[in-house]
């Protein structure tokens, strides 16, 4: 049962939210994992998500959006259901970034941070996503891939596409 | 606080411990420059303006955040500081539009005075600068973004100055940019708005044109007003106002009402009224001599003279016929103390009535009453400041002076406060 | 999954519970887990200040200040409480080395955390993860879960009468939240900006409480010290550096990976016997030795230390330990671009200089690269990076011109004959890419 009437959120987002908001000295504390996992139950921040999170944390629906509009990882748009995230930063540019991001482009016919048109995939190219000595990496939604290729990466996209990658949340 | 000692580019200055460097320096008669800066509101550090050379320190330290200590030793301006503060301006004017010949601000502006003083003119740059569209986010606020420096104070304003916090700072980086409470999606023209009172103070603390009022915007220059001090009119609370009067062919016309040099007992405050609220003086409407009332019904517009004779010859028939208790006198809400004095004086021995009263808007008589005899029974606005606690009884919203005193420092303790927070 | 790699020069102290199972409670408290808090418990706050200030360990975020020095400084007595903060915003590129400690050995850090609290004085520890770090954070989260189910954490801690409690977080994409008092904000809810300093953290730092902040890979390495004992420690490294560190070594090489090092191991080793030599067979251009932040060198410069002092020395900084190297193939103009592409991503805005300098960097390093460059834009750099050096708000302004500055300076001829039309290295990015995300 949630805190709030009407909750936008699946039951198990808002029962992890109400517990949420009780573990910090300030509850505030809260806003930006929230918002992440707002985005992981809904696809994307939405305005609804922001007037929930904001009457959940009593705070200005305006300080709901400067602070959701400094991180990267959050978005205001719905992304694919599999968000193809490549890492083209020093370690991974020197070991075929580039040549995946370009790849993953070609194949999934999209560009940087748009989602096919069956809404499965979108495509992002990312900044060092801390998986440098096991470059090129990329993340499909949380899961990491490293050690990339073209041809691992083609593995990749089509377990995903069949609904069989791994995707936790 | 004790006082302390240091030393400013060779003079031996003395302030409170705990005063900002770049307070102590301006009372000292050194002024540093700051776009972020703005006293009472939160420290920024941001705009890297003020920066000093303190011996000791490996790098050039913000006036705005540094307090003064003893033996300090400090350099406000050297090749180094000039440097650094050219370079800073120059970044700035690698997107900032060169649009200061139509620009409110310019000839008042902080980022051209600064410009001029440190001498950044050449440009380094082959890129477009980054143009957007002006937004006219409410009647009374405009925003240029592409003028914005980014200093926030009129964020601070609105919220620690004002208790409204309705801006707000988004996105980051060079994307970063001050944004109103009604995002572009949920307004119904598809543009951001800005819900709130209009008061108009972002415009006022904004260090360039990248705010501008909806009233004043492209009517004139501001080497062209003349700025006449006076007193807001418009309640009780006596606010000091500058009126930029423009002349015109058949007069004189009111285009601007601020307080930017921040006298007067409201500091830097000014609310919507004070700052929007002088159209009255050019309206057709407004009656501009005195009239009398005809026969038939109409009024007609008679002489001072005409008219100070007709009402004395009223008073004496209605005093000699019926006694003068048959008059009531009632001043006006706006009158001084003087003016209410010779009004009963007049009422009392002229008329010969003890009818006297004022246009109540408060019932200050019984509660003058109610604390009469009681010592230090009264309080001023800077009091209001200082006491550790307000109590506010029957609280009146119409008189935003008062208001503004006492109302950010209540709900927004340091503590809580989003913006102040900045300052640990 | 990170694949583990080892090497015979290799020291295993913070990492010799990796590919055990120590995620696992169990598995961690039969490798000795657990066992360095309860001495920590009994011997008390002081002994573990010494104990840890004798480690000679130094920060290892990067910024290498001595970590027994800084638990000192928190005030013994505070009205507020007292807090510590684990920083896994690991997020400077070619750093990875706390991804692996969250992997194999979260409890380690969750025992580091206990021990810094104890140290302080404090009763409540968090340990914050970047959001990408999903999986990692669920790895956390059941080892937390775990140490309460024993009763590890919560009330009165191994019956010490102590009472501590730690709280995970995720971040949710912001390199800047890397610097210790942005971190703070973002745990507060707040945008990623850093905080005027003084105040330090020591003093007033998250809620306003005196906070102790440190990297994931320097409270893990904690229990550690405490059960080997300081001097023992220190004697691993090299002189006012004491012990081992995970080096990432990331880029031309033939095995890269995380390898624990002793401090002041000679970074040529690392990448010629460690990492295996330049991919390849091919040569050696430059080495980006601590993070992306740190200043470029030249192949007859990595005959040096990796430690604080001697990477000093050498004129650029030993960093967050993530050694990139660069092959022959490399066009530095292009590498120069792709670095300062991301700070100026991941400046977040405060401060003019930082702002405006990483922008207008980018900008002219783009136009150099698309083949409309002059030779007064290489000077225009420089003069922008060296107005930058030391006026931003954080360091990260310094983080994007100190590189910046190696490049256009060591490589200043590169950058003029890119100008005039001879490539050096083999550019990757495409016009198209460029303009696509950065």
């Amino acid at each position: 049962m949630s805190e709030i009437a009407n909750t936008i959120f699946s039951p198990q987002t808002a029962a992890r939210f109400d517990h949420l908001v009780t573990l910090y000295p300030v509850k505030r504390s809260a806003l930006v994992p929230m918002l992440l996992y707002a985005q992981d139950d809904i696809g994307y921040v939405s305005d609804a998500v922001v007037t929930e999170i904001a009457q959940r944390l009593d705070l200005l629906e305006l300080d709901v959006r400067n602070v959701l509009s400094y991180y990267s990882m959050l978005r205001t748009k719905p992304a694919g259901k599999y968000n193809v995230q490549v890492c083209t930063n020093i370690s991974c540019m020197l070991r075929g970034g580039y040549e995946i991001l370009d790849h993953c482009k070609h194949k999934l016919g999209i560009g940087h941070k748009e989602v096919t048109s069956d809404g499965v995939f979108s495509l992002e190219e990312v900044e060092c996503i801390g998986a440098c000595c096991w470059a090129p990496a990329m993340q499909v939604n949380y899961d990491f891939h490293d050690n990339l290729n073209t041809v691992k990466v083609d593995e990749i996209i089509e377990t995903y596409r069949a609904g069989k990658g791994k995707d936790v949340k | 606080m004790p006082d302390v000692k240091f030393i400013v580019d060779g003079k031996q200055l003395t302030a409170p411990a705990g005063t900002l460097l770049i307070d102590a320096c301006k009372s000292a008669g050194i002024e540093i420059p700051a776009f972020c800066y703005y006293p009472g509101l939160s420290l920024q550090a941001a705009c890297r303006m003020c920066v000093v050379r303190i011996e000791k320190m490996p790098k050039l330290q913000t006036a705005c955040t540094t307090p003064v200590a003893e033996g300090m030793v400090v350099q406000t301006e050297t090749p180094e500081i000039s440097q650094a503060r050219k370079a800073t301006l120059q970044l700035l004017l690698g997107n900032h539009p060169l649009d200061c010949p139509v620009c409110d601000a310019g000839g008042e502006c902080e980022l051209q005075d600064m410009t001029f003083k440190y001498g950044a003119a050449e440009s380094f740059y082959a890129e477009p600068k980054n143009h957007r569209e002006e937004q006219k986010w409410s009647p009374a606020v405009y925003f240029d973004r592409p003028r914005c420096i980014l200093c926030y104070r009129c964020v601070r304003m609105c919220g620690e100055g004002m208790d409204v916090f309705a801006l707000g700072i988004q996105n980051r980086g060079s994307s970063a940019v001050i944004a109103p409470n009604i995002p572009a999606q949920l307004s119904p023209d598809n543009l951001a708005h800005l819900d709130c009172e209009q008061c108009g103070m972002c415009i006022d603390a904004c260090p360039v044109g990248a705010l501008t009022s909806g009233t004043y915007r492209y009517k004139t220059r501001p080497w062209e007003m003349n700025h006449v001090s006076t007193i807001c009119t418009h309640c009780g609370d006596g606010c000091k106002t500058t009126l930029g009067v423009r002349s015109t062919s058949d007069g004189a016309e009111i285009v601007r009402g601020d307080n930017r040099d921040k006298s007067g007992i409201n500091g830097d405050f000014l609310c919507n009224k004070g700052r929007y609220a002088f159209d009255f003086a050019n309206s057709p409407e407004r009656i501009t001599s005195p009239m009398i009332r005809q026969a038939d019904g109409s009024l007609k517009e008679v002489s001072w003279e005409e008219a100070f004779t007709f009402t004395g010859k009223k008073l004496r028939e209605l005093r000699d016929t019926r006694g003068g208790s048959s008059i009531g006198v009632l001043g006006g809400n706006r009158l001084t103390n003087e003016e209410a004095y010779l009004l009963q004086k007049f009422a009392r021995t002229v008329l010969g009535t003890n009818n006297i009263d004022h246009h109540r808007t408060a019932d200050y008589v019984t509660f003058a009453q109610a604390l009469a005899g009681q010592k230090g029974r009264t309080a001023s606005w800077r009091d209001t400041q200082n006491f550790p606690a307000v109590l506010i009884s029957r609280w009146r919203s119409h008189q935003p002076g008062s208001r503004n005193r006492v109302e950010p420092s209540l709900r927004c303790p340091p503590q809580q406060g989003e913006a102040l927070h900045r300052q640990h | 999954m990170p694949t583990l790699v080892s090497h015979p020069d290799e020291v295993k102290v913070l990492s010799r519970r990796f590919g055990q199972g120590a995620a696992d409670i169990d598995k961690y408290i039969e490798l000795d887990g657990y066992k360095a808090v309860q001495k920590a418990i009994a011997e008390g706050p002081e002994w573990i200040i010494n104990t840890m200030k004798a480690s000679g360990l130094r920060g290892r975020g990067g910024a290498g200040f001595p970590t027994g020095l800084k638990w000192s400084f928190v005030p013994k007595q505070s009205e507020k409480p007292k807090y510590v903060l684990v920083n896994g915003d690991e997020s400077e590129p070619g750093t990875c080395k706390d991804h692996v400690i969250f992997l194999h050995d979260p409890h380690a850090i969750i025992e580091g955390t206990m021990i810094a609290g104890l140290a302080i004085g404090s009763k409540m520890g968090f340990i914050y993860l970047r959001g990408e770090y999903r999986y990692l954070l669920k790895i956390v989260e059941k080892a937390v879960a775990d140490a309460y189910a024993r009763g590890f954490l919560g009330k009165n801690i191994f019956g010490s009468g102590i009472d501590f409690d730690i709280i995970t977080q995720s971040g949710a994409g912001a390199y800047e939240v890397g610097e210790e008092s942005a971190l703070m904000e973002s745990l507060e809810g707040k945008r990623g900006v850093p905080r005027i300093k003084p105040p330090f953290p020591a003093v007033v730092g998250l809620y306003g409480g005196p906070t102790v902040i440190n990297n994931a890979e320097t409270i893990a390495s904690a229990p550690h010290i405490l059960l080997m004992g300081g001097e023992e420690y220190a004697k691993i490294g090299s002189e006012r550096n004491g012990g081992t560190r995970l080096f990432g070594i990331s880029g031309h090489v033939e095995r890269p990976g995380v390898y624990e090092l002793p401090m002041g191991y000679n970074l040529k080793k690392a990448i010629y016997d460690v990492a295996g030599g330049i991919k390849d067979g091919k040569k050696l251009k430059a080495v980006v030795p601590g993070g992306s932040s740190c200043p470029v060198l030249l192949p007859e410069e990595i005959d040096v230390g990796l430690d604080f002092d001697q990477m000093g020395k050498a004129g650029t900084m030993l960093g967050s330990g993530g050694i990139v190297v660069l092959d022959e193939t490399v066009s530095i103009v292009e590498f120069a671009l792709r670095t300062i592409s991301f700070y100026q991503h991941e400046s977040c805005g405060w401060c003019i200089p930082c702002r405006e300098g990483t922008d207008w960097i980018k900008k002219t390093l783009s136009r150099v690269y698309n083949g409309g460059g002059t030779k007064k834009d290489v000077a225009n750099v420089q003069y922008l990076a060296e107005n930058m050096m030391g006026r931003t708000f954080c360091p990260l302004g310094d983080a994007a011109a100190m590189p910046t500055l190696g490049f256009v300076k060591k490589f200043r001829k590169e950058f003029e004959d890119y100008i005039d039309g001879q490539k050096a290295g083999t550019p990757i990015i495409t016009v198209e890419q460029l303009v696509g995300a950065h």
